[in-house]
Protein backbone atom coordinates (compact mmCIF):
# COMPACT_ATOMS: atom_id res chain seq x y z
CA UNK A 1 0.00 0.00 0.00
CA UNK A 2 1.92 3.14 -1.42
CA UNK A 3 1.34 6.39 0.56
CA UNK A 4 -0.28 8.12 -2.70
CA UNK A 5 -3.35 5.81 -3.18
CA UNK A 6 -6.74 6.23 -2.86
CA UNK A 7 -6.19 2.83 0.26
CA UNK A 8 -4.14 4.52 1.79
CA UNK A 9 -6.24 7.31 2.34
CA UNK A 10 -9.03 5.57 3.23
CA UNK A 11 -6.73 3.40 5.85
CA UNK A 12 -5.51 6.28 6.87
CA UNK A 13 -9.00 8.47 7.76
CA UNK A 14 -10.12 5.01 9.97
CA UNK A 15 -6.93 5.01 11.79
CA UNK A 16 -7.02 8.86 12.70
CA UNK A 17 -10.25 8.42 13.59
CA UNK A 18 -9.82 5.52 15.51
CA UNK A 19 -6.73 5.97 17.39
CA UNK A 20 -7.63 9.53 18.24
CA UNK A 21 -11.29 7.80 20.07
CA UNK A 22 -8.59 5.53 21.98
CA UNK A 23 -6.81 8.23 22.56
CA UNK A 24 -7.23 8.55 26.88
CA UNK A 25 -6.61 4.32 26.71
CA UNK A 26 -2.94 3.89 26.12
CA UNK A 27 -3.13 0.47 25.69
CA UNK A 28 -5.93 0.05 23.30
CA UNK A 29 -4.24 2.63 21.58
CA UNK A 30 -0.84 1.01 20.82
CA UNK A 31 -2.75 -2.26 20.21
CA UNK A 32 -4.82 -0.54 17.68
CA UNK A 33 -2.01 1.17 16.01
CA UNK A 34 0.22 -2.20 16.46
CA UNK A 35 -2.70 -3.81 14.34
CA UNK A 36 -2.57 -1.37 11.48
CA UNK A 37 0.91 -1.68 11.39
CA UNK A 38 0.72 -5.04 10.86
CA UNK A 39 -2.28 -4.86 8.27
CA UNK A 40 -0.12 -2.02 6.32
CA UNK A 41 3.40 -4.25 6.21
CA UNK A 42 0.84 -7.75 5.46
CA UNK A 43 0.01 -5.69 2.01
CA UNK A 44 3.38 -6.47 0.44
CA UNK A 45 3.50 -9.95 1.35
CA UNK A 46 1.79 -10.98 4.63
CA UNK A 47 4.81 -13.73 5.34
CA UNK A 48 7.09 -11.44 6.30
CA UNK A 49 5.00 -10.17 9.09
CA UNK A 50 6.48 -12.96 10.71
CA UNK A 51 10.03 -11.78 10.35
CA UNK A 52 8.93 -8.46 11.59
CA UNK A 53 7.75 -10.37 14.81
CA UNK A 54 11.04 -12.40 15.29
CA UNK A 55 12.82 -9.03 14.65
CA UNK A 56 11.00 -7.35 17.50
CA UNK A 57 10.71 -10.61 19.93
CA UNK A 58 14.56 -10.75 19.21
CA UNK A 59 15.73 -7.00 20.19
CA UNK A 60 12.84 -7.27 22.89
CA UNK A 61 14.75 -10.51 24.21
CA UNK A 62 18.00 -8.41 24.06
CA UNK A 63 16.58 -5.51 26.24
CA UNK A 64 15.46 -7.64 28.54
CA UNK A 65 18.84 -9.66 29.04
CA UNK A 66 20.77 -6.38 29.43
CA UNK A 67 18.35 -4.98 32.03
CA UNK A 68 18.49 -8.35 33.83
CA UNK A 69 22.47 -8.49 34.46
CA UNK A 70 25.12 -5.92 35.72
CA UNK A 71 28.52 -7.45 35.01
CA UNK A 72 30.05 -5.39 32.02
CA UNK A 73 31.20 -8.29 30.17
CA UNK A 74 27.59 -10.50 30.10
CA UNK A 75 26.07 -7.30 29.32
CA UNK A 76 28.74 -6.50 26.10
CA UNK A 77 28.69 -9.87 25.28
CA UNK A 78 24.36 -10.00 24.78
CA UNK A 79 24.23 -6.60 23.23
CA UNK A 80 27.06 -7.97 20.53
CA UNK A 81 25.29 -11.61 19.97
CA UNK A 82 21.77 -9.34 19.38
CA UNK A 83 23.48 -6.92 17.44
CA UNK A 84 25.03 -9.74 15.46
CA UNK A 85 21.82 -11.72 14.91
CA UNK A 86 20.22 -8.88 13.77
CA UNK A 87 22.78 -8.70 10.84
CA UNK A 88 23.05 -12.33 10.20
CA UNK A 89 19.01 -11.68 9.39
CA UNK A 90 19.61 -8.97 7.21
CA UNK A 91 22.32 -10.48 5.76
CA UNK A 92 20.74 -13.18 4.60
CA UNK A 93 18.31 -11.32 3.07
CA UNK A 94 19.71 -8.79 1.40
CA UNK A 95 23.03 -10.04 0.62
CA UNK A 96 23.00 -13.90 0.37
CA UNK A 97 22.47 -13.50 -3.64
CA UNK A 98 25.39 -11.17 -4.08
CA UNK A 99 27.48 -12.99 -2.25
CA UNK A 100 26.92 -16.17 -4.12
CA UNK A 101 27.18 -14.07 -7.26
CA UNK A 102 30.44 -12.81 -6.33
CA UNK A 103 31.85 -16.24 -5.27
CA UNK A 104 30.41 -17.80 -8.03
CA UNK A 105 32.47 -14.90 -10.54
CA UNK A 106 35.91 -15.49 -7.98
CA UNK A 107 35.89 -19.39 -8.85
CA UNK A 108 35.51 -19.03 -12.35
CA UNK A 109 38.15 -16.29 -12.95
CA UNK A 110 40.87 -18.51 -10.82
CA UNK A 111 39.18 -21.59 -13.28
CA UNK A 112 37.67 -23.31 -10.33
CA UNK A 113 34.16 -25.24 -10.91
CA UNK A 114 31.91 -25.06 -8.13
CA UNK A 115 27.86 -25.30 -7.34
CA UNK A 116 26.75 -22.84 -5.43
CA UNK A 117 23.67 -23.42 -3.30
CA UNK A 118 21.23 -20.75 -5.66
CA UNK A 119 18.49 -19.39 -3.26
CA UNK A 120 15.59 -17.03 -4.87
CA UNK A 121 15.34 -14.86 -2.01
CA UNK A 122 12.67 -12.39 -1.85
CA UNK A 123 13.77 -8.82 -0.20
CA UNK A 124 11.35 -8.11 2.61
CA UNK A 125 10.52 -4.29 2.38
CA UNK A 126 11.81 -1.82 4.47
CA UNK A 127 14.07 -4.57 6.48
CA UNK A 128 17.14 -2.68 6.50
CA UNK A 129 15.27 0.32 8.71
CA UNK A 130 14.03 -2.09 11.02
CA UNK A 131 17.10 -4.11 11.39
CA UNK A 132 18.36 -0.55 12.78
CA UNK A 133 16.04 0.37 14.71
CA UNK A 134 15.82 -2.85 16.55
CA UNK A 135 19.95 -2.35 16.67
CA UNK A 136 19.58 1.26 18.20
CA UNK A 137 17.28 -0.08 20.57
CA UNK A 138 19.42 -2.58 22.07
CA UNK A 139 22.41 -0.36 22.15
CA UNK A 140 20.67 2.14 23.50
CA UNK A 141 19.64 0.04 26.32
CA UNK A 142 23.75 -0.91 26.50
CA UNK A 143 24.39 2.14 26.82
CA UNK A 144 22.20 3.05 29.23
CA UNK A 145 19.96 5.43 27.38
CA UNK A 146 16.92 4.00 27.95
CA UNK A 147 16.53 4.10 31.07
CA UNK A 148 12.83 2.76 31.85
CA UNK A 149 12.02 -1.49 31.23
CA UNK A 150 10.28 -1.23 28.21
CA UNK A 151 7.22 -3.66 27.57
CA UNK A 152 6.26 -5.92 24.56
CA UNK A 153 3.89 -3.95 23.31
CA UNK A 154 5.89 -0.59 22.94
CA UNK A 155 8.80 -2.20 21.58
CA UNK A 156 6.89 -3.88 18.94
CA UNK A 157 4.72 -0.83 17.84
CA UNK A 158 8.52 1.00 17.93
CA UNK A 159 9.70 -1.20 15.50
CA UNK A 160 6.57 -1.92 13.21
CA UNK A 161 4.91 1.52 13.30
CA UNK A 162 3.31 1.77 9.91
CA UNK A 163 4.45 5.66 8.74
CA UNK A 164 8.63 5.00 9.10
CA UNK A 165 8.14 1.46 8.53
CA UNK A 166 9.37 0.63 5.02
CA UNK A 167 11.37 3.39 4.10
CA UNK A 168 12.00 5.54 7.41
CA UNK A 169 12.95 7.70 8.43
CA UNK A 170 15.13 5.47 11.14
CA UNK A 171 13.41 6.32 14.52
CA UNK A 172 15.58 6.13 17.40
CA UNK A 173 14.45 3.78 20.37
CA UNK A 174 15.47 6.84 22.78
CA UNK A 175 13.24 9.19 21.47
CA UNK A 176 10.09 7.53 20.13
CA UNK A 177 9.76 5.39 23.13
CA UNK A 178 8.81 8.15 25.59
CA UNK A 179 6.28 9.16 23.44
CA UNK A 180 3.75 5.86 23.83
CA UNK A 181 4.57 6.38 27.48
CA UNK A 182 2.18 9.34 27.67
CA UNK A 183 -1.43 10.43 25.85
CA UNK A 184 -0.47 11.98 22.67
CA UNK A 185 -2.19 15.79 21.71
CA UNK A 186 -2.34 17.36 18.59
CA UNK A 187 -2.77 21.30 18.57
CA UNK A 188 -3.46 23.69 15.90
CA UNK A 189 0.65 24.09 14.50
CA UNK A 190 0.94 20.44 14.68
CA UNK A 191 -1.82 19.72 12.75
CA UNK A 192 -1.25 22.55 9.85
CA UNK A 193 2.45 21.23 10.37
CA UNK A 194 1.27 17.59 9.33
CA UNK A 195 -0.88 18.30 6.75
CA UNK A 196 1.64 21.17 4.49
CA UNK A 197 4.43 18.39 4.68
CA UNK A 198 1.23 15.34 3.40
CA UNK A 199 0.88 17.75 0.51
CA UNK A 200 4.52 18.92 -0.39
CA UNK A 201 5.55 15.23 -0.22
CA UNK A 202 2.62 13.85 -2.30
CA UNK A 203 3.53 16.86 -5.13
CA UNK A 204 7.24 15.98 -4.67
CA UNK A 205 7.04 12.35 -5.35
CA UNK A 206 3.85 12.13 -7.77
CA UNK A 207 4.56 14.97 -9.97
CA UNK A 208 8.49 16.14 -9.98
CA UNK A 209 10.25 13.17 -9.18
CA UNK A 210 8.27 11.15 -11.39
CA UNK A 211 8.51 13.39 -14.81
CA UNK A 212 12.26 14.20 -14.37
CA UNK A 213 12.55 10.08 -14.03
CA UNK A 214 10.28 9.21 -17.17
CA UNK A 215 11.07 11.86 -18.96
CA UNK A 216 15.04 12.16 -18.62
CA UNK A 217 16.92 9.74 -16.28
CA UNK A 218 15.51 6.29 -17.26
CA UNK A 219 15.92 7.09 -20.58
CA UNK A 220 19.39 8.20 -20.56
CA UNK A 221 20.76 5.69 -17.91
CA UNK A 222 18.76 2.81 -20.33
CA UNK A 223 21.75 2.89 -22.11
CA UNK A 224 24.05 6.35 -22.06
CA UNK A 225 26.14 5.63 -25.06
CA UNK A 226 23.82 6.55 -27.04
CA UNK A 227 22.89 9.89 -25.76
CA UNK A 228 23.84 13.51 -26.31
CA UNK A 229 26.27 15.24 -23.69
CA UNK A 230 24.02 17.73 -22.77
CA UNK A 231 21.39 15.01 -21.84
CA UNK A 232 23.96 12.94 -20.11
CA UNK A 233 24.90 16.35 -17.87
CA UNK A 234 21.18 16.78 -17.46
CA UNK A 235 20.61 13.15 -16.13
CA UNK A 236 23.47 13.11 -13.87
CA UNK A 237 22.16 16.28 -11.70
CA UNK A 238 18.23 15.09 -12.35
CA UNK A 239 19.16 11.68 -10.84
CA UNK A 240 20.30 13.46 -7.75
CA UNK A 241 17.87 15.47 -7.46
CA UNK A 242 15.28 12.57 -8.30
CA UNK A 243 16.75 10.74 -5.00
CA UNK A 244 16.20 13.87 -2.84
CA UNK A 245 13.05 14.42 -4.14
CA UNK A 246 11.55 11.25 -4.06
CA UNK A 247 12.67 10.16 -0.63
CA UNK A 248 12.42 13.17 1.09
CA UNK A 249 8.59 13.17 -0.29
CA UNK A 250 8.48 9.37 1.45
CA UNK A 251 9.87 11.15 5.04
CA UNK A 252 7.70 14.56 4.55
CA UNK A 253 4.92 12.36 4.03
CA UNK A 254 6.05 9.83 7.15
CA UNK A 255 6.85 12.84 9.34
CA UNK A 256 3.55 14.54 8.81
CA UNK A 257 1.02 11.15 9.05
CA UNK A 258 2.94 10.89 12.30
CA UNK A 259 1.99 14.11 13.29
CA UNK A 260 -1.35 13.71 13.08
CA UNK A 261 -1.31 10.37 14.88
CA UNK A 262 0.14 12.66 17.98
CA UNK A 263 4.14 11.50 17.33
CA UNK A 264 6.90 13.52 16.66
CA UNK A 265 9.65 12.75 14.43
CA UNK A 266 12.83 14.36 13.88
CA UNK A 267 13.77 16.20 10.12
CA UNK A 268 15.29 13.58 7.87
CA UNK A 269 16.22 16.16 5.10
CA UNK A 270 17.51 19.35 5.55
CA UNK A 271 18.51 21.25 2.54
CA UNK A 272 21.15 19.06 1.35
CA UNK A 273 21.89 20.46 -1.77
CA UNK A 274 22.30 23.80 -0.15
CA UNK A 275 25.41 22.67 1.61
CA UNK A 276 28.82 24.22 1.28
CA UNK A 277 30.78 21.24 2.36
CA UNK A 278 30.68 17.33 1.60
CA UNK A 279 30.79 17.05 5.14
CA UNK A 280 27.57 19.22 5.63
CA UNK A 281 25.78 17.62 3.17
CA UNK A 282 25.79 14.32 4.96
CA UNK A 283 24.60 16.09 7.63
CA UNK A 284 21.64 17.42 6.58
CA UNK A 285 21.01 14.25 4.21
CA UNK A 286 18.97 11.35 4.93
CA UNK A 287 19.76 12.56 8.57
CA UNK A 288 18.00 9.45 10.71
CA UNK A 289 21.18 7.10 8.80
CA UNK A 290 23.73 10.00 8.46
CA UNK A 291 23.42 9.73 12.52
CA UNK A 292 22.67 6.25 12.79
CA UNK A 293 25.90 5.49 11.40
CA UNK A 294 27.93 7.95 12.92
CA UNK A 295 26.31 6.86 16.31
CA UNK A 296 26.88 3.34 16.17
CA UNK A 297 29.03 2.72 13.70
CA UNK A 298 31.53 5.40 13.43
CA UNK A 299 31.96 5.32 17.34
CA UNK A 300 32.06 1.58 17.28
CA UNK A 301 35.15 1.93 15.35
CA UNK A 302 36.38 4.98 17.08
CA UNK A 303 36.04 3.13 20.50
CA UNK A 304 37.12 5.67 23.44
CA UNK A 305 40.14 6.24 22.78
CA UNK A 306 41.33 9.55 21.35
CA UNK A 307 42.18 8.64 17.57
CA UNK A 308 44.83 9.67 15.24
CA UNK A 309 44.55 11.54 12.19
CA UNK A 310 44.89 8.54 10.20
CA UNK A 311 42.60 6.50 12.09
CA UNK A 312 39.88 9.26 11.52
CA UNK A 313 40.57 9.36 7.98
CA UNK A 314 40.03 5.09 7.94
CA UNK A 315 37.03 5.01 10.24
CA UNK A 316 35.32 7.80 7.86
CA UNK A 317 36.30 5.95 5.20
CA UNK A 318 35.14 2.53 6.25
CA UNK A 319 31.61 3.94 7.46
CA UNK A 320 31.14 5.51 3.93
CA UNK A 321 31.93 2.01 2.31
CA UNK A 322 29.44 0.36 4.54
CA UNK A 323 26.95 2.75 4.41
CA UNK A 324 27.01 2.34 0.64
CA UNK A 325 26.96 -1.45 1.06
CA UNK A 326 23.63 -1.06 3.29
CA UNK A 327 22.37 1.00 0.51
CA UNK A 328 22.38 -2.68 -1.56
CA UNK A 329 23.81 -5.65 -2.20
CA UNK A 330 25.83 -4.48 -5.57
CA UNK A 331 29.44 -3.19 -6.32
CA UNK A 332 27.99 -0.53 -8.01
CA UNK A 333 26.97 1.01 -4.43
CA UNK A 334 29.82 -0.12 -2.74
CA UNK A 335 31.68 1.87 -5.16
CA UNK A 336 29.67 4.64 -4.55
CA UNK A 337 30.42 4.71 -0.71
CA UNK A 338 33.92 4.37 -1.58
CA UNK A 339 33.60 7.73 -3.59
CA UNK A 340 31.84 9.52 -1.05
CA UNK A 341 34.54 8.24 2.03
CA UNK A 342 37.23 9.01 -0.12
CA UNK A 343 36.23 12.79 -0.80
CA UNK A 344 35.06 13.42 2.60
CA UNK A 345 38.94 12.38 3.68
CA UNK A 346 39.96 14.07 1.16
CA UNK A 347 37.65 17.22 2.06
CA UNK A 348 38.63 17.20 5.58
CA UNK A 349 42.76 16.79 4.53
CA UNK A 350 42.59 19.92 2.80
CA UNK A 351 40.69 21.61 5.26
CA UNK A 352 43.74 20.73 7.73
CA UNK A 353 46.55 21.55 5.27
CA UNK A 354 45.11 24.52 3.85
CA UNK A 355 44.32 26.70 6.38
CA UNK A 356 46.20 30.07 4.75
CA UNK A 357 44.94 29.41 1.63
CA UNK A 358 41.19 29.27 2.42
CA UNK A 359 42.32 32.50 4.64
CA UNK A 360 42.85 34.09 1.35
CA UNK A 361 39.94 33.20 -0.01
CA UNK A 362 37.19 35.22 0.41
CA UNK A 363 34.06 33.78 2.43
CA UNK A 364 31.62 33.60 -0.54
CA UNK A 365 34.40 32.40 -2.53
CA UNK A 366 35.18 29.38 -0.41
CA UNK A 367 31.19 28.65 0.05
CA UNK A 368 31.25 28.98 -3.91
CA UNK A 369 33.76 26.55 -4.27
CA UNK A 370 32.52 23.90 -1.05
CA UNK A 371 29.57 23.69 -2.77
CA UNK A 372 30.36 23.39 -6.16
CA UNK A 373 33.03 20.55 -4.51
CA UNK A 374 30.05 19.08 -2.33
CA UNK A 375 27.50 19.00 -4.97
CA UNK A 376 29.34 17.23 -7.94
CA UNK A 377 30.78 15.06 -6.00
CA UNK A 378 27.33 13.76 -4.99
CA UNK A 379 25.75 14.13 -8.06
CA UNK A 380 28.87 12.05 -9.88
CA UNK A 381 28.82 9.79 -7.55
CA UNK A 382 25.24 8.76 -8.05
CA UNK A 383 25.96 7.94 -11.74
CA UNK A 384 26.93 4.49 -9.80
CA UNK A 385 23.93 4.61 -7.81
CA UNK A 386 21.74 4.57 -10.52
CA UNK A 387 23.36 2.79 -12.17
CA UNK A 388 21.93 -1.17 -12.59
CA UNK A 389 25.61 -2.71 -13.40
CA UNK A 390 29.41 -1.04 -13.36
CA UNK A 391 29.45 -1.45 -17.02
CA UNK A 392 26.31 1.08 -17.63
CA UNK A 393 28.36 3.64 -15.06
CA UNK A 394 31.43 2.88 -17.22
CA UNK A 395 29.79 3.59 -20.52
CA UNK A 396 28.33 6.56 -18.95
CA UNK A 397 31.44 8.18 -17.52
CA UNK A 398 33.24 7.44 -21.35
CA UNK A 399 30.10 9.38 -23.05
CA UNK A 400 30.44 12.05 -20.65
CA UNK A 401 34.20 12.53 -21.65
CA UNK A 402 33.44 12.21 -25.25
CA UNK A 403 31.61 15.37 -26.58
CA UNK A 404 28.08 14.83 -28.72
CA UNK A 405 26.17 17.86 -29.56
CA UNK A 406 22.24 18.14 -29.51
CA UNK A 407 19.84 17.75 -26.97
CA UNK A 408 16.83 15.71 -26.62
CA UNK A 409 15.86 14.81 -23.70
CA UNK A 410 16.77 17.51 -21.56
CA UNK A 411 13.65 19.77 -22.28
CA UNK A 412 13.13 23.42 -21.15
CA UNK A 413 10.57 21.50 -18.33
CA UNK A 414 12.76 19.46 -17.12
CA UNK A 415 16.35 21.95 -17.02
CA UNK A 416 13.50 24.23 -14.99
CA UNK A 417 12.91 21.77 -12.54
CA UNK A 418 16.43 20.73 -12.08
CA UNK A 419 16.93 24.29 -11.18
CA UNK A 420 14.19 24.91 -9.29
CA UNK A 421 14.17 22.01 -7.11
CA UNK A 422 18.11 23.32 -6.13
CA UNK A 423 17.33 26.98 -5.73
CA UNK A 424 14.95 26.10 -2.62
CA UNK A 425 17.81 24.24 -0.86
CA UNK A 426 18.89 28.09 -0.25
CA UNK A 427 15.79 29.22 1.30
CA UNK A 428 15.45 29.46 4.95
CA UNK A 429 15.39 25.67 6.87
CA UNK A 430 11.32 26.90 8.35
CA UNK A 431 10.33 27.63 5.25
CA UNK A 432 7.77 24.79 5.88
CA UNK A 433 7.00 25.50 9.49
CA UNK A 434 6.10 29.74 8.48
CA UNK A 435 4.12 28.14 5.84
CA UNK A 436 1.87 26.31 8.74
CA UNK A 437 2.56 28.99 10.89
CA UNK A 438 0.18 31.38 8.42
CA UNK A 439 -2.15 28.62 7.40
CA UNK A 440 -2.80 27.53 11.68
CA UNK A 441 -5.27 30.57 11.95
CA UNK A 442 -7.25 30.02 8.57
CA UNK A 443 -10.76 29.25 9.15
CA UNK A 444 -11.97 25.77 9.01
CA UNK A 445 -13.49 25.66 5.70
CA UNK A 446 -10.32 27.27 3.73
CA UNK A 447 -7.60 25.42 5.31
CA UNK A 448 -9.73 22.24 4.14
CA UNK A 449 -9.75 23.60 0.90
CA UNK A 450 -6.32 24.80 0.40
CA UNK A 451 -5.30 20.95 1.76
CA UNK A 452 -7.88 19.71 -1.07
CA UNK A 453 -6.70 21.75 -3.59
CA UNK A 454 -3.20 21.22 -2.83
CA UNK A 455 -3.48 17.13 -3.31
CA UNK A 456 -5.73 17.96 -6.80
CA UNK A 457 -3.40 19.80 -8.26
CA UNK A 458 -0.69 16.65 -7.78
CA UNK A 459 -3.39 14.49 -9.06
CA UNK A 460 -4.49 16.52 -12.29
CA UNK A 461 -0.69 16.90 -12.74
CA UNK A 462 0.25 13.88 -12.07
CA UNK A 463 0.49 10.69 -14.07
CA UNK A 464 -2.37 7.65 -13.02
CA UNK A 465 -0.45 5.55 -11.25
CA UNK A 466 2.20 5.54 -9.19
CA UNK A 467 5.86 4.18 -8.78
CA UNK A 468 7.11 2.65 -5.93
CA UNK A 469 9.46 4.86 -3.54
CA UNK A 470 13.04 4.22 -4.51
CA UNK A 471 14.25 3.83 -0.95
CA UNK A 472 11.58 0.76 -0.67
CA UNK A 473 14.32 -1.47 -1.60
CA UNK A 474 16.45 -0.82 0.84
CA UNK B 1 -8.21 21.46 35.74
CA UNK B 2 -5.34 22.14 33.07
CA UNK B 3 -5.92 18.60 31.84
CA UNK B 4 -9.54 19.08 31.15
CA UNK B 5 -8.37 22.60 28.98
CA UNK B 6 -5.90 20.52 27.23
CA UNK B 7 -8.09 17.56 26.26
CA UNK B 8 -10.57 19.81 25.08
CA UNK B 9 -7.83 21.48 22.87
CA UNK B 10 -7.14 18.36 21.36
CA UNK B 11 -10.41 16.98 20.50
CA UNK B 12 -11.13 20.27 18.78
CA UNK B 13 -8.01 20.08 16.99
CA UNK B 14 -8.54 16.32 15.95
CA UNK B 15 -11.98 17.45 14.69
CA UNK B 16 -10.97 20.22 12.71
CA UNK B 17 -8.23 17.51 11.32
CA UNK B 18 -11.40 14.92 10.43
CA UNK B 19 -13.20 18.07 8.49
CA UNK B 20 -10.32 19.11 6.61
CA UNK B 21 -9.82 15.13 5.31
CA UNK B 22 -13.48 14.90 4.37
CA UNK B 23 -13.37 18.80 2.76
CA UNK B 24 -10.32 17.70 0.68
CA UNK B 25 -12.33 13.95 0.03
CA UNK B 26 -15.06 15.55 -1.24
CA UNK B 27 -13.06 18.17 -3.45
CA UNK B 28 -11.57 14.61 -4.88
CA UNK B 29 -14.58 13.12 -5.18
CA UNK B 30 -16.33 15.84 -7.20
CA UNK B 31 -13.39 16.59 -9.32
CA UNK B 32 -11.01 13.69 -9.68
CA UNK B 33 -14.02 10.95 -10.30
CA UNK B 34 -12.34 9.20 -13.05
CA UNK B 35 -9.31 8.47 -10.70
CA UNK B 36 -11.94 7.37 -8.02
CA UNK B 37 -13.40 4.76 -10.58
CA UNK B 38 -9.82 3.99 -11.39
CA UNK B 39 -8.63 2.96 -7.96
CA UNK B 40 -12.39 0.93 -6.99
CA UNK B 41 -12.04 -0.76 -9.84
CA UNK B 42 -8.60 -2.34 -9.29
CA UNK B 43 -9.72 -3.85 -6.23
CA UNK B 44 -9.95 -7.43 -6.03
CA UNK B 45 -13.61 -8.74 -7.62
CA UNK B 46 -16.11 -9.22 -4.86
CA UNK B 47 -20.03 -8.88 -4.49
CA UNK B 48 -19.46 -5.69 -2.47
CA UNK B 49 -17.10 -4.53 -4.70
CA UNK B 50 -19.05 -4.52 -7.92
CA UNK B 51 -21.71 -2.35 -5.89
CA UNK B 52 -19.38 0.12 -5.06
CA UNK B 53 -17.92 -0.24 -8.53
CA UNK B 54 -21.21 0.24 -10.17
CA UNK B 55 -21.89 3.37 -7.64
CA UNK B 56 -18.62 4.74 -8.48
CA UNK B 57 -19.82 4.40 -12.21
CA UNK B 58 -22.81 6.54 -11.50
CA UNK B 59 -21.06 8.96 -9.73
CA UNK B 60 -18.83 9.70 -12.78
CA UNK B 61 -21.46 9.75 -14.50
CA UNK B 62 -23.36 12.62 -13.08
CA UNK B 63 -19.75 14.50 -12.66
CA UNK B 64 -19.41 14.68 -16.37
CA UNK B 65 -23.00 15.69 -16.59
CA UNK B 66 -22.57 18.92 -14.53
CA UNK B 67 -19.00 19.18 -15.81
CA UNK B 68 -16.81 19.18 -12.61
CA UNK B 69 -14.85 16.11 -14.24
CA UNK B 70 -13.24 18.24 -17.12
CA UNK B 71 -11.17 20.14 -14.29
CA UNK B 72 -8.58 17.49 -13.90
CA UNK B 73 -8.74 16.95 -17.37
CA UNK B 74 -8.05 20.56 -18.74
CA UNK B 75 -5.70 21.14 -16.20
CA UNK B 76 -3.72 17.84 -17.17
CA UNK B 77 -3.71 19.09 -21.14
CA UNK B 78 -2.39 22.54 -19.52
CA UNK B 79 0.55 20.97 -17.87
CA UNK B 80 1.13 18.82 -21.18
CA UNK B 81 1.77 21.21 -23.12
CA UNK B 82 4.52 23.23 -20.91
CA UNK B 83 6.03 19.39 -20.56
CA UNK B 84 6.24 19.15 -24.59
CA UNK B 85 8.18 22.95 -24.78
CA UNK B 86 11.32 21.91 -26.67
CA UNK B 87 14.06 24.35 -26.85
CA UNK B 88 13.64 25.00 -30.70
CA UNK B 89 10.09 26.44 -30.01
Amino acid sequence: MLFPTFEFGLFFLAVYVVAWLARDRLTVRKLFLLATSYFFYAQWDWRFTGLLAFSSALNYLGGLGLNRFDAPRTRKAIMLAVVAANLVVLGFFKYYGFFIDSLTDLFVAWGIRRDLPILEIILPVGISFFTFQGISYVVDVYRGQIKHPVSLLDLFLFISFFPQLVAGPIVRAAHFLPQLRRKSTLDGETLAYGLVLIVSGLFKKTVVAHYIATDLVDPVFLDPASHTTLDLIGAQYAYAVQVYLDFSAYSDIAIGIAALLGFRFRKNFDRPFGSTSLAQLWQRWHISLSTFLRDYLYRALRGERRESTLMTYRNIFLTMLLGGLWHGAAWTFIIWGAIHGLALVAERHFKRVSGTFRKALSPGLGALFGWLFAFHVFTLAAIFFRSPNIGIAADYFASLARFRPGVDFLTPFNAALIVACVAVHFLPGDALNRVAERLRPLPLAALGLLFGLGILASEAIGPEGVAPFIYYQF
Amino acid sequence: MRDTTEDRSYVATVRRGLIVFLIAAAMLAVFNSARLRSAVRDWPPSAVTDRIVLAADRWHGWMEAIGAAALVPAIHDGFERVRRLRWDG
